[in-house]
């Protein structure tokens, strides 16, 4: 990065935080500093939702896991448009009937004081654990590549969205979210336009798609019942609808963004905006990854995407065996070319033998560049049996870096930390929102001015961001850092969701049944979890259904105690 | 062209009932139907691209 890179980086995050601090400065009341001024239109929350789910991770791993391994990953989100439909129809009119400041306090009114705690606990947990993990993960990568020192990174990252974020609150974030969307959009457009620019003259967009398909990088529906495949058809649906209902439902992070909107009108249309556009914008960052794994089959890609951990490696004592490696891996990169060019041109003159001879040829070729590149990761593991030996994360980032001009490499770059602000922002006003109104106000000091309130939850904003930030320098990389967090959510999410469809749909059952059914079911999925080797996905199924059932049973075993407090559903 | 119109406190409720042969849904049914639709098409567009390039 050159000094051009860095006025545009600079100038566009501190920009966007000190615009966004200037507008919203003098919140007094609670209800403005946690809600905004609900004033939103369905735009700045559509855009809001679609900010807070997509962090960095999104923008520099989703690409990556393009290149390695196609589209099968937009089927984790095919659950979601779903999901929304019944968030804007079931939750929604209930959250702005009761005018509730937080998803948890639903759960108060609905059971009981035990129950709306124990909902806010397992929020605070899981998504002060993401929190840390928001901005940690991208800032890992960015050091890596761009020779930043990590914790310097994490921290000034972290300062710039404690200063927003505590001073303008709601609002704040919302707006800052509205442009930081936009940087990242223009980003991401313009990383595709070079792309695309810079493929071969000779390559039509159908031989891009050819190739792609024909390197197994286009399947992006598996209708497999294999419940140990990660992806398919039915897990998307399912584990996806239920994530999905979870999160958009459930954690404060998300129904805080759509509850600032001026109507039920507003929020509703917030939520289509996603359902309508999520599934297309996941298809088209997946795509990028998949043109850009055609891209690097026509230029020589590195046989090791994170070139930094390479080059340490290759200097030190098995310099030689790396070194080798290298020489292998271009040697047969430059087979792969010839055959695929062999391969096209047969197929662009239609001559069907020449066409299958040069394919079986270009597949072999491909296999062995892939074999090339497994003895890359088993080299450097031998070196260093610490080392990561996923690179999918650094192959969006090295493109970046390699082929983007100055200025536009400070766009990207500012594109991925405008992603990680956007989604730690809200974070930390949700976990502050929790904190303040079902902790702080309902159990510890209930009868203090709206003031104090204000404040109080500008502290523990504050407090979280600090918290965030000491995990983030603290944290240990996972296997691949968009899973963690997805496990992370799936682990705790589908406890969460059965208590408000709970809530929702079985009036008969009370706070004691769905209180300790929940701790119960919690408990049998970080139990499954250490033991069983499936999908991630299913475990928000399975724990929202063990939530439901156990709360079925628990509470016909104790009978019921009393009229309940279900009369909220139809106040 | 004839038109009844009929409104509600939601603004999306206000309909013209010989736009479409849906009068009987209400606005917010055909708002979700719409997207149902688009996420049928877009679930669809893939697995068609999945089945061309096996």
């Amino acid at each position: 990065m050159n000094l051009l890179d860095f006025i545009v980086l600079f100038g566009s995050m501190l920009g966007i935080g000190i615009y966004g601090m200037w507008r919203t400065r003098g919140q007094r009341d609670l209800s403005g500093y946690l809600r905004g001024d609900r004033s939103m239109g369905w735009t700045a929350i559509g855009l809001s939702v679609m900010a807070t789910q997509a962090s960095a991770i999104t923008f520099i791993s989703t690409p990556g896991q393009g290149f390695e391994s196609g589209l099968g990953f937009v089927q984790n989100y095919f659950g979601l448009p779903l999901a929304l439909v019944f968030i804007a129809v079931v939750f929604l009119p209930m959250y702005r009937r009761l005018d509730v400041y937080t998803a948890y306090e639903f759960l108060g009114h609905r059971f009981d004081r035990k129950t709306r705690l124990l909902g806010a606990v397992l929020f605070l947990l899981q998504r002060g654990l993401a929190a840390g993990i928001t901005i940690y993960a991208p800032a890992i990568i960015l050091s890596t590549v761009l020779a930043w020192r990590v914790d310097m990174t994490i921290v000034a990252c972290g300062l710039l969205v404690i200063a927003y974020t505590v001073s303008g609150g709601s609002d704040a974030v919302t707006l800052t979210q509205k442009y930081q969307m936009g940087v990242i959009f223009g980003g991401m457009v313009t990383a595709f336009g070079v792309m695309v620019y810079q493929l071969p003259a000779e390559l039509p967009f159908s031989d891009v798609l050819a190739v792609a398909g024909t390197l197994e990088k286009l399947e992006a529906v598996s209708f497999s019942l294999d419940v140990n495949q990660r992806y398919t058809i039915w897990s998307g649906l399912l584990g996806g609808f239920f994530l999905s209902l979870s999160y958009f439902g459930t954690d404060q992070s998300q129904v805080q963004r759509y509850i600032s909107c001026s109507s039920l009108r507003e929020s509703r249309l917030g939520l289509m905006f996603n359902a309508a556009l999520k599934i297309p914008m996941q298809f088209c960052i997946l795509f990028l990854g998949v043109v850009l794994f055609v891209f690097y089959q026509f230029e020589q890609p590195p046989v090791f995407f994170n070139r930094t951990a390479w080059e340490f490696h290759r200097k030190g004592a098995s310099g030689e065996t790396l070194r080798s490696i290298e020489q292998r891996f271009g040697e047969v990169h430059v087979e792969r070319r010839r055959h695929m060019r062999t391969w096209l041109a047969a197929r662009r003159a239609g001559d069907t033998a020449a066409r299958l001879e040069a394919r079986d040829l270009m597949l072999a070729a491909h296999q062995r560049t892939q074999t090339v590149r497994a003895q890359a990761k088993e080299a450097l593991s031998a070196t260093d049996p610490r080392a990561r030996t996923n690179d999918s994360d650094y192959v969006f980032i090295t493109f970046i870096l390699d082929y983007l001009p100055h200025g536009l490499i400070g766009l990207l770059v500012a594109a991925f930390i405008a992603a990680t602000l956007s989604s730690n922002a809200a974070e930390l006003n949700a976990l502050g929102a929790t904190t303040t109104v079902d902790l702080y106000k309902h159990v510890v000091h209930p009868d203090a001015s709206d003031e104090h309130y204000v404040k109080a939850s500008r502290g523990f904003t504050l407090l979280w961001g600090l918290v965030a930030l000491a995990f983030a320098l603290f944290a240990n990389t996972a296997e691949n850092l968009i899973q963690a967090i997805n496990i992370v959510g799936s682990l705790f999410y589908g406890v969460v969701l059965a208590m408000f469809l709970v809530a929702f749909f079985l009036k008969r059952i009370e706070g004691t049944a769905i209180f300790w059914a929940a701790l119960a079911a919690q408990t049998l999925v970080l139990v499954l979890y250490s033991v069983l080797s499936i999908s991630y996905l299913w475990y928000n199924l399975i724990g929202c259904v063990a939530c439901v059932a156990a709360s079925m049973i628990l509470q016909a075993l104790m009978g019921r105690r009393g009229p309940g407090r279900s009369s909220v559903m139809s106040a | 062209m004839t038109s009844s119109s009929r409104a509600t406190d939601d603004p999306m409720e206000t309909v013209d009932d010989t736009a479409t042969g849906l009068s009987w849904l209400s606005t917010w049914t055909r708002v979700y139907l719409a997207i149902l639709v688009w996420f049928v098409f877009c679930v669809g567009l893939l697995a068609a691209l999945s089945a061309r390039y096996p």
